[in-house]
């Protein structure tokens, strides 16, 4: 069986790793990850299922370290043995290396301090101090995707070093590489009498196909099976080819950032660190949605430490607050559903991913599509005519579907009268920009509702500070609560820090949320039956479940 | 087929010997290219008055409509409209400005730099030719497509970012064929007459040597407006052509180009565009070649 | 003779070295190039360690030679995406290119100069017409706009061929026509009216009339000189066909040289990207250093130019 889909990886080492969209290794059953979801169909993620290499864990009662039990008969590919705490701990102490590129490391640098091998079974993991446990720990370690880290072998690397050891695929998984060239192709092999059973389907090539229209082409003539389809083509090229549609991944609701509001003065974590005035903040003509609270008559202080400012809003920070609500409700959410996602998906408000059918749902976070409102705030703003602005939607970013950020644009073109134009370059162009903290035009980029209902990181990457890149949004508040959620252990308090830091988005508008995008795949005729599990980003999973006719 | 081919076979009457004289009319002149040309010149300057609707503003409710020779189509859309919802023919138009200035900017500069410095570099020889052309080897021998996608990921793609590229990469052309004719002038009598009647060196290159060149180099800048117009398609294929909204041919392929099975005349009738304008121009260029310097067939 | 070919290879150098300058200049335009291999997290010390080891803290023209004398050497440095000497990357890649580029030439060859031999021959009639449409077409279609054309047409409508990825004789049908198609137009325009030149010698006609035989004069005279033609220009088929095989594999999925340029410059991974810019400019020069020997050997007069 073929499966096209896009990046294959190219590195077989836990801190080499560079991106989230590379470390495929464990989604296609050739290494295997510390823990595993008992299956549930996609969307949900799943229970912790004991099926992983953990078999159990254990939390210590002040949350301080977690000691896992390692599953005995699980055996590396190649002859490099059978896998223990040893493997376990290197891995992951690779992983959170001085100069690991890990993707994972952003997460885990939050709360991981480190790990240490207690006996051959058994394997100890220490949090951070002062820092909570979080709530998803555990699919974090697990194979939900993105950048997941599968177990390697000490013994491989100790006998061969790293630079001939990370070309040398020797993982634990169902499947084994024959022959594999990154960014292209990968044959593999079903291992027999793994330890989780001889998979059905022999034979595996995972081919990676750019074009969309050769992916289709590819579909048609039956050249491959299952294929990754954007879901404006997978509906009639399931019908045609009398194959189906498989949704898979997680939803991403589609926003453009705001960008340039750098209101913070000092990083909460290093309050020492004045980080105000900087290059990136331009509260100008040219950037009317960026608000300026150091002008004389903006209290600072009401309006960076509350979730809604308790005095009158001064002119400069009124005016941008106008200026994104407007940009917010041109957008008609209900018209990008039904003709980029086939209406198979639903509108998006809250960029913390709380959505209508969550007890702690506020209605006031709805934003409405309402063009003459819009035009009626512009002018309030002082634009009654609108202005010019450059809007970045990235080129060849498989979170985000580019069209909703073209109809965006077009939008706030119509209904508002702006003159946009719309910088189309790839994510490594602009990435000096996000990390430098420099970014100040708006932006398309999407997030996704984590895994479980565990919400205790509320406002994630975009005002961390050292947390690679940011959207350019940096207020006070936001780090603080940030921060606060981090080492707050009581799950319903987390919850409503995240209902806090809406009500703080919500009333400044810090993004233009539009739609949740689908992520589908398409099954040829020839499979009788795949059941993938479910990844943040939608990868192809589970081949070691897939059924030939 | 031939005047005598024709008799042979019986055609006498009028209408046939018309047919031949239509036949050697198309042969002789090209009228067709110089229509198409004609057409480009014309949507491009009266673009706003020709295109039926704006060519940027999108409405996603109008998204792939289909062209009005369908059922479904609507006169209003006559070639349908993309997936933003944008009335093709009037992007087609549009597209026409971009491609027309894009030749016109890179042509021009290009072709004055290349044709001046091929110009001293050929008369003047010595060390001066030999730094000139070892630079044009230089330019050439520097893989294009990659120092331009790399360029366009360091300082972002742009307009004027992708015509300065062009330009560096196309004034070589105009810099050797100016050069090689330069060396054949300047041996003539009349040059070598002028030299001895102490003409300076400028007006010999001005008075005799630039109207020499002239044709071969109208010539070759004929053949690059082909090039240059499939080069912007190709960098938009790559994702680093000219910027959105801006409605260019080469983005209007590359961007329909995942709907080719969905909605085919997104990206057919700006592909029909290129093709016919990069026809015209490559014919118009073999026809000045042989009108103007038979000699040049090699080229 | 000597001389000639030293200062050809002189040259050659030169054009080398500012292609390495230039490429150079280029990769340090993005940033600084620890960036790309270390993420924030990483403490100052290692940062500065870097830099030492990078050469970092020296003047930019000496972290130039620094690299410079390295990539004499082969190492461009480590890939970004692979984490392996770039060279090893690319190398990689090199067959899958060369056999596409195989494929590509077997068509242009096969394609353009009987057409272009029978287009000159025949000039006027209807095979001539055919041929130069041939070659108009090919040099006026965007080569990715063909591609998916032939891939709608071939794997698609008819089912006769496959879309994508290496495999079989069959794999290679598309791609090559994809991008061997603007080559054998310019084959055929180059050989067309290098024959027609021939054709009117005198040393054909005096072939001719000593009652040689048309297909002997056609096939063999004439074409053993017209062949020459296509050569001088070898070194712009590179680069068009550079041009044409960053295309043609991302289209079909062929993992070459191509498609690897593509990915890696959108990755950031410069080492290898200076590492392919460099290849294709050292094989621009030797090929044109050949073809510059090769006419000087056959006509001596060039030597003295």
């Amino acid at each position: 069986m073929a499966t096209a889909l896009t990046l294959v990886p190219a590195v077989f080492h836990p801190a080499l790793q560079g991106t989230g969209r590379e470390t495929q290794l464990i989604n296609w059953g050739i290494y295997e990850p510390l823990f595993k979801a008992k299956y549930a169909a996609p969307p949900a993620f799943g229970e912790p299922s004991g099926e992983g290499i953990g078999q159990s864990w254990e939390i210590a009662p002040d949350g301080s370290k977690v000691t896992v039990k390692i599953r005995t008969g699980v055996t590396f590919h190649r002859g490099y043995g059978e896998l223990d705490a040893n493997d376990v701990v290197y891995t992951f102490t690779q992983a959170m290396r001085a100069d690991s590129r890990n993707y994972r490391r952003a997460a885990y640098e939050v709360w991981m301090d480190h790990w240490e091998v207690l006996d051959a079974r058994t394997a100890v993991m220490y949090v951070k101090k002062g820092v909570a446990l979080p709530g998803d720990w555990w699919t974090q370690l697990a194979d939900n995707g993105s950048g997941s880290v599968g177990m390697v072998s000490k013994k491989l690397f100790d006998q061969l070093g790293e630079t001939r050891g990370l070309t040398v695929e020797a993982g634990t998984g169902p499947y084994t590489a024959t022959s594999w060239l990154s960014g292209d192709e990968v044959d593999a092999v079903a291992v027999p009498d793994h330890w989780r059973g001889t998979p059905k389907l022999q034979n595996l090539v995972i081919v990676d196909i750019p074009e969309v229209s050769t992916r289709q082409a590819a579909l048609e003539s039956g050249q491959i099976d299952i294929a990754d389809i954007p879901v404006k083509f997978a509906v009639p090229l399931a019908e045609k080819i009398k194959g189906r549609v498989q949704p898979l991944g997680v939803a991403r609701g589609q926003l453009m950032w705001f960008s340039g509001n750098y209101w913070a003065k000092t990083w909460t974590a290093k309050p020492e660190e004045k980080i105000y005035p900087r290059p990136g903040f331009k509260p100008d003509k040219d950037h009317p949605w960026i608000g300026d609270p150091f002008q004389p008559g903006c209290d600072w202080d009401d309006l960076m430490k509350n979730p809604k400012p308790l005095k009158p809003v001064c002119p400069s920070m009124e005016n941008a607050r106008k200026v994104r609500w407007a940009m917010a409700m041109a957008i008609d959410k209900e018209l990008i559903n039904k003709q980029i996602e086939q209406g198979l998906s639903r509108t998006y408000d809250a960029f913390t991913a709380i959505e209508p059918t969550d007890p702690w749902w506020k209605e006031e976070w709805r934003v409405p599509f309402d063009p003459a409102k819009a035009k009626q705030l512009l002018a309030e703003a002082g634009y009654p005519t609108g202005f010019s602005l450059t809007v970045w939607v990235a080129v060849g970013e498989v979170a985000n579907e580019p069209e909703v950020g073209l109809a965006i644009a077009d939008m706030w073109r119509s209904n508002l009268g702006l003159k946009v134009t719309v910088e189309r370059t790839a994510y490594a162009a602009r990435r000096p920009t996000l990390v430098a903290r420099t970014i100040d035009i708006p932006f398309q980029h999407s997030t996704a509702r984590p895994f479980g209902d565990d919400f205790s990181i509320p406002v994630g990457i975009s005002q961390a500070p050292g947390s690679g890149w940011n959207a350019g949004i940096e207020s006070e508040f936001l780090q603080d609560i940030y921060y606060k959620a981090l080492k707050e252990p009581d799950r319903e308090k987390r919850i409503q820090m995240r209902v806090q830091a809406q009500d703080y988005y919500t009333f400044w508008r810090l993004d233009a949320p539009s739609v949740f995008h689908v992520f589908t795949w398409v099954v040829g005729p020839k499979v009788a039956e795949w059941v993938p599990h479910q990844t943040i980003y939608s990868d192809f999973t589970a081949p070691e479940r897939v059924i030939m006719k | 087929m031939t005047e005598e081919a024709v008799a042979s076979s019986g055609v006498r009457t009028s209408m046939g010997r018309l047919v031949i004289r239509v036949f050697r009319f198309f042969r002789r002149w090209p009228v067709i290219p110089v229509l198409i040309v004609m057409m480009l010149v014309v949507a491009a300057v009266f673009a706003p008055w020709l295109a039926p609707h704006d060519p940027i503003a999108g409405d996603l409710a109008k998204r792939n409509i289909v062209p009005m020779w369908y059922a479904k189509g609507s006169s209003e859309y006559i070639l349908g409209t993309d997936p933003q919802g944008r009335d093709i023919i009037s992007r087609v138009i549009y597209g026409a400005r971009i491609s027309l200035l894009i030749s016109a900017i890179v042509l021009g500069l290009g072709g004055i730099l290349g044709t001046t410095l091929g110009l001293v570099s050929g008369y003047s020889g010595g060390m001066i030719d030999e730094v000139l052309m070892r630079f044009v080897d230089f330019t050439l021998g520097v893989p294009f497509i990659l120092v331009a996608l790399v360029v366009a990921v360091v300082f972002g793609n742009s307009l004027p970012i992708i015509i300065i590229l062009l330009i560096v990469f196309s004034w070589n052309a105009f810099a050797r064929q100016a050069r090689a004719e330069a060396l054949r002038i300047k041996t003539l009598d009349y040059v070598a007459q002028a030299r001895v009647a102490g003409a300076s060196q400028f007006r010999i290159m001005y008075k005799h040597l630039f109207p020499g060149v002239m044709d071969p180099i109208v010539v070759v800048a004929t053949w690059r407006v082909g090039m240059l117009i499939l080069t912007e398609a190709t960098l938009s294929f790559l994702g680093v052509g000219v910027p959105e909204p801006t409605a260019t041919w080469g983005s209007m392929v590359a961007g329909g180009r995942d709907y080719i099975a969905a909605a085919w005349w997104v990206c057919f009738f700006p592909g029909v565009a290129i093709l016919l304008t990069v026809l015209a121009f490559n014919f118009l260029g073999d026809w000045l070649r042989d009108r103007l310097d038979p000699r040049l067939r090699q080229l | 003779m000597l001389r000639f070919i030293v200062r050809r290879v002189a040259f050659s150098v030169l054009i080398v070295l500012g292609a390495s300058a230039f490429v150079f200049g280029l990769s340090r335009a993005a940033g600084d190039p620890r960036l790309l291999y270390l993420t924030e997290y990483v403490t100052p010390e290692i940062w500065d360690q870097w830099g030492k080891a990078m050469g970092l803290d020296k003047p930019l023209v000496a972290q130039y030679f620094i690299w410079l004398s390295k990539a004499v050497r082969g190492d461009f440095g480590t890939s970004l995406r692979d984490q392996v000497n770039a060279l090893t990357v690319i190398a990689r890649r090199v067959p899958a290119t060369a056999q596409l580029a195989a494929g590509a030439f077997t068509f242009a060859l096969a394609v353009g100069i009987p057409l272009g031999v029978l287009s000159a021959v025949k000039r006027g009639s209807i095979l001539d017409y055919i041929g130069r449409t041939f070659a108009l077409l090919g040099q006026a279609m965007p080569a990715f706009w063909l591609g998916i054309m032939l891939v709608l047409l071939f794997a698609v409508q008819l089912d006769w061929l496959p879309s994508a990825r290496r495999g079989g004789i069959s794999h290679f049908i598309l791609p090559s026509i994809t991008l061997g198609w603007p080559t054998a137009s310019g084959i055929l325009r180059l050989v067309r009216s290098a024959m027609l030149e021939i054709l009117d010698s005198e040393y054909i006609k005096f072939a001719r009339a000593k009652g040689v035989s048309n297909a002997l004069i056609v096939w063999k005279h004439a074409l053993r000189n017209a062949i020459i033609a296509p050569l001088t220009f070898a070194g712009m088929m590179l680069a068009a066909f550079l041009t044409g095989a960053v295309v043609t594999e991302t289209v079909f999925a062929w993992p070459g040289l191509g498609r690897l340029a593509v990915l890696s410059v959108f990755s950031n991974d410069f080492p290898v990207v200076t590492g392919i810019v460099m290849l294709f400019t050292v094989l621009y020069v030797i090929m044109n250093l050949f073809v510059d020997v090769a006419y000087a050997y056959i006509d001596p007069r060039i030597r003295y130019q």
